[in-house]
């Protein structure tokens, strides 16, 4: 069951990728990688956000397209750091 | 003291327009995209020169504006092409023969990409530190093309060109320190099968756009700002000391994601040089390096941070003191 925690997670990430890419309209599943709509700046972007905003520090091991290739992918990978 | 005397580019007359590059390409909307945005207008056509012919063209010039003889070298590092002339022959001897160094020792440095050019530096430093009677090493490379295709997709367009350079004991352009990290999983993310096929079948591939765009991208960042951090601390400077900031030749793109995620704003010699000479491999730092020279961007006792790094993958920092 999601948690109002796990809510704000997703309402934040979404917010962050919709405005980075421009696009409002992306499904939550969606791969944003594959689907040619991102670049490399972002995949920065992306990561220093996460940082930042949920005080995680993101290590190589941690780098991969997995973990952060859709709003879903990146909500459960914060989740995972966080320990939950 | 270490440093670099100086450097000598060589380029033929013959320029192409990218643009007219594209006519003969078949390519997919993203890469005519990529293409179009990458930030290069023309390279040299170098037409029948080899990679060694250029090399040691620029290896002349550069020994005959400096007044050195062959054999004043006490060591000389060829960089190798991607695609050499020949199997089994000894580019780095030749240019030895050629040149008569005949008091030089000779070898070719080859493999980490635009990387090979921090490598050949550090290891210049480090012989001339290590071998007190040894004063003067030549380092020098020839960039051409390995498939038919001068256009790397998603990364850059190739131009032709030669690079040479003396490392010497020398209070010009000083090399204060060289910094140099391999990371092995990224050594088939771009590879061109060659066994039993025609040159012109061969076809530089990216085996992963995902990996590159994203992973390596990443990686990169966090291995520079490393690199970049503990070559500042290691040497007592601060981020404010460095004037000039250095990267090859790749694309604009690869130039807006290094100063957008570093906050770092690169020598408009690198964009000039890119948008005429396209990449030229490991020749791109130096090339840069000597244009900010030449058009005075550079000046005495300023420090100047080289970033080089290739998709091997590999990242290096070179700081100099001009």
């Amino acid at each position: 069951m999601e948690t109002l925690a796990d809510f704000d997670v997703k309402t934040s990430v979404r917010k962050f990728i919709t405005k980075s890419i421009g696009i409002g309209d992306i499904r939550d599943d969606e791969d944003l990688f594959d689907s040619g709509i991102v670049n490399s700046l972002f995949s920065i972007q992306l990561v220093t956000f996460i940082e930042k905003s949920f005080g995680l520090e993101i290590t190589q091991d941690d780098l991969d397209m997995d973990n952060f290739k859709s709003v879903d992918a990146v909500c459960n990978f914060v989740r995972r750091k966080q320990g939950k | 003291m270490v440093g670099i005397q100086d450097i000598a580019s060589f380029f033929t007359d013959q320029k192409v327009r990218t643009q007219e590059l594209i006519e003969n390409e078949d390519m997919e909307q993203a890469a005519i995209e990529y293409f179009n945005g990458v930030g290069i207008y023309s390279v040299c056509d170098a037409a029948d020169y080899t990679g060694y012919d250029l090399a040691k063209e620029a290896t002349v010039k550069l020994l005959q504006k400096n007044d050195v003889k062959g054999t004043d070298i006490d060591l000389i590092i060829y960089i190798q092409n991607r695609l050499p002339q020949y199997f089994m022959s000894s580019s780095a001897a030749r240019l030895q023969h050629d040149i008569e160094a005949t008091n030089a020792n000779t070898f070719s440095l080859s493999d980490l990409g635009c990387t090979d050019m921090s490598m050949a530096i550090k290891l210049a430093k480090d012989f001339l530190s290590a071998n007190h009677e040894a004063d003067c090493v030549l380092i020098s490379y020839g960039n051409k093309p390995y498939a038919p295709s001068r256009f790397r997709f998603p990364v850059t367009i190739n131009g032709d060109g030669g690079i040479a350079l003396l490392v010497t004991r020398t209070a010009e352009n000083q090399i204060v320190d060289v910094n140099i990290k391999t990371q092995g999983k990224y050594w088939d993310l771009f590879k061109v099968e060659y066994a039993n096929r025609n040159y012109a079948e061969y076809k530089e591939e990216c085996t992963s756009l995902r990996r590159y765009g994203f992973e390596l991208a990443i990686e990169s960042k966090m291995s520079f700002l490393k690199l970049n951090n503990d070559v500042l601390e290691k040497n007592g400077l601060t981020a404010e000391d460095v004037k000039h900031y250095i990267l090859q030749n790749i694309s604009l793109r690869a130039y807006d994601f290094y100063e957008s995620s570093m906050q770092i704003k690169f020598s408009k010699a690198c964009h000039y040089n890119l948008a005429n000479y396209g990449h030229l491999g490991p020749s791109d730092v130096m090339l840069n390096y000597l244009t900010g020279l030449e058009r005075g961007i550079f000046q005495k006792g300023e420090h100047v941070l080289i970033m080089n790094n290739s998709p091997v993958a590999a990242w290096s920092n070179v700081l100099i003191q001009v």
